[in-house]
């Protein structure tokens, strides 16, 4: 929960900084972290830490849209991004805005996890190797 | 290193390495696809993750939908505090001390409403839209630049900067002038440059230096820089700007001449010489001088004459096509037109015509409709030197049309001819780089031009050539040599400025000397009763016995304009006690002398039903004004429904009888609700089509279509070979085409409406306004509105709905001003503000609203209208 908790933070906080690259770069983050925690590359923990980080981008943008709203009514804002798109529903709008992240940050806790397995099961290898 | 790393991670579930490789590559897949769903566009919508960034995305905008009650800002140059004021209608009122100040402020509150408009419009003058979207733009990109619209631009901004814009001929109209009048002259020889102001010297049209219009510009770029700068640059900026991921670039001084550049464009671009090329290889010289006549045989001159006539001056029937040169062009390209059905209506009575007394006038300037509106509704007060309410086109440092406390102006436009195109011979057709020239090579003038992509890479890059006339073009011919007065006037920002200070009519004219393009027909009316009119402009002199609607030789200078000269039709304070500018021609002919002045000038119909409204009673009130604005019926539809009845005869059979019997019941009107306009209209395009079957090229394609004037000419000749339908074997006359039209008129309407009596045939059914978003995006456009108008009505509603009244005034002057006004759309160019389009219902009723034209902050305080405030402040030095 920390973690997730964590991570949610940091994509709330990383936006402030990066925009919407720090989705998917708190995503690789919370990805390193659970594969450390549950070990590298176990199938679970791919999905585990996708799941979270999935979780904690859409909480982070959750609490900045809030935020926003709270200055100003973002509500019609997601009316006309959805005239714009052919007549989509506010809500509908507003919920992909919160999937975006919850895509960018889960995928990429999934990958990192996958890609941290391969590497350092390699290293590991070679080391017992030698 | 990473093995000691590795070797402290805990294992689970240890796989083998392959299903680990495509677990891998299956969890990078889906990353790479959420990436790209995020950087990458998405059918109309820009990239989505810098779009829904809470940070620094889109719902930014939902910040500036509301104006803060209260809001400060610095703005680098004020030289004092300048107060702001919104009123209830969102319209801001700028107490500033001085002239430079309130330009500033006004160039401030502009922005905060309009940033993405005043852009746009400096882009697409400037072409250079292909850097916001791309590819899609650079046809559009290329055309503009091949004009030359934005280097005129930079030397107009060059030439005001020593004063040369400020000159302007004396039109020796400033004592008044008594009882009709008609055409007053002066050549550029006559011309006086304009005076300056000296300190202590007293205030008014006449004293405006030389330079104030390049100070304005200046001025006002800094009031809009002073907005762009306060928004946040990474997140704050208005939605287009989100949707195009693009951010808002710096205001530049020239940015306003591009505006009123593309205005001129707008109005004046119509190379007729073309369309006659065209029409001449179909049917000869003889019938195109009758088709597209010099003068219009319907004749309501703005300048009154003799009232309505009409020409009885036969046309000649269709003979052979001729000239190798039309033969070329009627192969060419299709002319992009810029504003099809651009017109406009202004009136005034005075006092001997007005319920009270008092002078009132009216104006209506009809253009391309848009969302962000093409007007702004501003006051600007800079005690001592002007007290001006009106519209501004976004982007320009004037009011453009409105009042001061004395005096009130609208504009029409003049129609006149102020463009020709040269035919030249080149030494190269792919890359010519001479031209020919009074027997001899003279050099092209060549111009590089890069066009780039959002991303900054060089799209293409094209070289614009042009001759000592102008630009060098193409329409399908070969190379021809553009000369357009827009391309060579600056005066009309300086003119602009004067008449805002104006405190007569006559002074109010003797502003407007500067004003060179577009042809403007400028009427006003002033608090002491007089009223005026009078087409502003420097129009060409053309070799004795040339008209500018053909190609002319391009090989001799002989060829070449003469001059430039204000042939100004003038009418002031008429012995009828009003004046009408509906677009038609300014002169009846019978008082040119056979000048050449322009050719196939709109149809007069709109002027006529104004003048039959104004000729109805003796006096008229504001509100009749009002109603005029929006009168539902017009000379034309009476005119030609009679004409379809009196073909039809009281023996008509079948459907014929059926068709008659509807257009019998037909009142004439245009409303919404009414349900026999559609048959009139389908019945005059089933006409059109019948009865200019000549005019059709070889793939059946029309290749211009002559004014109905021309038609109503040709009524008068049943038997004239043009009635007769190349494509069957009877011989058609006049009554014969009417009856067939309107057989078709309801045969075609009954297939797009149904059946008569089935509910379907409301004229809203068939046309309706639209008003598209200037990105042309359905979700911020207004789109389908009914209203009441049509062709040939002073509220014209062409068939895309999308050209209309872009704003309408009455002005009553008496000792106080009162006003009413209202346009399609709002002041504010966010879409999720209230002032986006809350003007729109009331337009649509053909209803105005009140203007507020206070002479204090307190006085809107007083009343309870002020809805928000804004004080300018300078920056610290």
């Amino acid at each position: 929960m920390t973690a997730l908790l964590a991570a949610a933070a940091a994509v709330a906080a990383g936006t402030q900084l990066f925009g919407w690259a720090a989705a998917p770069l708190a995503g690789v983050a919370l990805g390193l972290v659970e594969a450390k925690r549950r070990g590298p590359g176990s199938a679970p923990s791919a999905m585990v830490a996708s799941a979270r980080g999935a979780v904690a981008g859409a909480a982070g943008w959750a609490v900045l849209l809030l935020w926003r709203g709270l200055e100003a009514p973002v509500w019609g804002v997601a009316g006309l991004i959805g005239s714009v798109a052919g007549g989509l529903p506010k809500s509908l709008v507003v919920a992909f805005a919160l999937t975006l992240p919850a895509l960018l940050a889960g995928t990429a806790a999934g990958a990192a996890v996958a890609v941290s397995g391969l590497v350092f099961d390699a290293a590991g290898s070679r080391r017992r190797d030698r | 290193m990473p093995g000691d790393l590795a070797a402290g991670w805990p294992r689970q579930g240890r796989e083998s390495v392959a299903p680990r490789v495509v677990k891998l590559a299956a969890w990078l897949a889906v990353s790479a696809g959420a990436l790209a769903l995020a950087g990458c566009p998405l059918g109309p919508l820009p990239p989505l993750g810098p779009l829904f960034d809470p940070v620094g995305g889109v719902w930014n905008v939902a910040k500036f939908a509301v104006l803060p009650p209260s809001d400060t800002a610095a703005v680098a140059g004020l030289e004092a505090e300048v107060r702001v004021v919104y009123d209830d209608r969102l319209v801001p009122h700028v107490f500033a001390s001085n002239a430079a100040d309130a330009h500033r402020a006004l160039g401030y509150v502009v922005a905060r409403d309009r940033l993405f408009q005043m852009e746009a419009q400096t882009r697409a003058t400037a072409g250079t839209l292909s850097e916001w979207v791309g590819p899609v733009a650079l046809a559009f990109d290329r055309e503009t630049r091949r004009l030359g619209l934005g280097p005129a631009a930079a030397r107009d901004l060059e030439a005001m900067a020593t004063g040369r814009c400020g000159a302007g001929p004396k039109s020796g109209i400033a004592g008044g002038h008594d009882g009709d009048s008609g055409a007053a002259s002066a050549t550029d020889a006559q011309m006086s440059p304009g005076a300056r102001s000296a300190p202590g010297a007293p205030l008014g049209a006449a004293h405006l230096a030389a330079g104030a219009a390049h100070d304005a510009v200046l001025a006002y770029a800094q009031g809009v820089n002073a907005w762009i700068g306060r928004l946040k640059p990474s997140a704050e900026r208005p939605f287009e700007y989100h949707l195009l991921g693009a951010r808002p670039a710096r205001w530049e001084p020239v940015n306003s001449l591009h505006v009123l550049k593309r205005m001129g464009w707008m109005l004046t671009f119509d190379p007729a010489e073309v369309r006659r090329a065209r029409v001449t290889a179909l049917v000869g010289e003889e019938a195109v001088d009758a088709l597209f006549p010099a003068d219009n045989p319907v004749q309501e001159p703005i300048v009154p004459h003799r009232g309505t006539r009409f020409s009885e001056d036969p046309i000649p029937p269709p003979g052979p096509g001729s000239n190798a040169v039309a033969e070329t062009v009627s192969a060419g390209p299709a002319l992009r037109s810029p504003n099809p059905v651009a017109g406009s209506n202004s009136w005034a009575v005075g006092p001997s015509r007005s319920a009270s007394g008092h002078a009132i006038l009216a104006g209506d300037p009809h253009l391309g409709l848009s969302l962000p509106s093409i007007w702004y509704e501003v006051h600007l007060v800079a005690p001592g030197d002007f007290d001006v309410y009106g519209v501004t086109l976004a982007g320009v440092p004037a009011v453009v049309i409105g009042f001061n406390r004395d005096v009130a102006w609208t504009f029409t436009n003049t129609g006149a001819d102020v463009m020709d195109l040269y035919l030249e011979q080149v030494d190269e057709d792919a890359s010519p780089r001479r031209y020919f020239l009074d027997g001899r090579w003279e050099p092209l003038e060549a111009r590089v031009e890069n066009f780039l992509d959002p991303t900054g890479r060089i799209l293409a890059v094209d070289t614009m050539r042009s001759t000592h006339r102008g630009p060098l073009l193409d329409f399908g011919d070969g190379p021809a040599s553009l000369r357009w007065t827009v391309l060579e006037e600056c005066g009309e920002l300086h003119a602009l400025m004067r008449a805002q200070r104006a405190r007569s009519a006559p002074e109010w004219l003797e502003a407007m000397s500067s004003w060179g393009a577009p042809a403007q027909v400028g009427l006003v009316a002033d608090r002491s009763g007089r009223i005026a009119v009078q087409s502003a402009a420097r129009y060409p002199v053309r070799p004795a016995g040339v008209r500018g609607d053909a190609y002319r030789d391009g090989t001799t200078r002989k060829s070449d304009w003469q001059g430039r000269a204000t042939r100004y039709p003038l009418a002031v304070d008429p012995r009828q006690g009003y004046l009408v500018s509906a677009n038609q021609q300014p002169l009846d002919p019978e008082t040119t002398g056979g000048a050449y002045f322009g050719s196939d000038w709109p149809d007069p119909w709109r002027a006529m039903t104004i003048n039959e409204l104004l000729r109805s009673r003796e006096r008229h009130g504001t509100a009749d004004f009002e109603a005029y604005q929006t009168h539902p019926t017009s000379v034309r539809a009476r005119l030609f429904r009679d004409a379809l009845l009196a073909a039809a005869g009281p023996r008509a059979q079948a459907d014929l009888a059926v068709a008659a019997r509807l257009l019998a019941a037909w009142d004439g009107t245009y409303t919404p609700d009414n349900e026999r306009a559609v048959l009139f209209e389908e019945a005059m395009t089933a006409l059109d089509s019948l009865l200019w079957d000549e005019l059709n090229d070889e793939n059946g394609d029309r290749v211009a279509t002559p004014r109905e004037t021309v038609l109503w000419t040709l009524a008068s000749a049943p038997a004239n070979p043009w009635w007769d339908d190349r494509t069957t074997p009877e011989v058609e006359d006049r009554d014969a085409l009417l009856r067939r039209a309107l057989a078709a008129g309801l045969a075609r309407t009954r297939a797009k409406h149904g059946a008569e009596d089935g509910g379907g045939w409301a004229w809203s059914a068939a046309r309706r306004f639209n008003i598209p978003h200037l990105l042309r995006v359905p979700g911020l456009s207004r789109l389908g509105l009914a209203a009441t108008g049509g062709p040939g009505l002073p509220s014209p509603l062409s068939v895309g709905g999308s050209h209309g009244a872009s704003w309408r005034m009455v002005v009553e002057l008496g000792d106080e001003v009162v006003a009413r006004g209202t346009f399609p759309g709002g002041q504010s160019g966010n879409p999720l503000s209230e002032g986006y389009d809350d003007r729109l219902a009331f337009w649509l009723r053909g209803e105005l609203e009140d203007l507020r034209f206070p002479r204090t902050e307190a006085e809107l305080r007083a009343r309870g209208l002020v809805r928000a405030e804004l004080v300018l402040e300078p920056t610290p030095r």
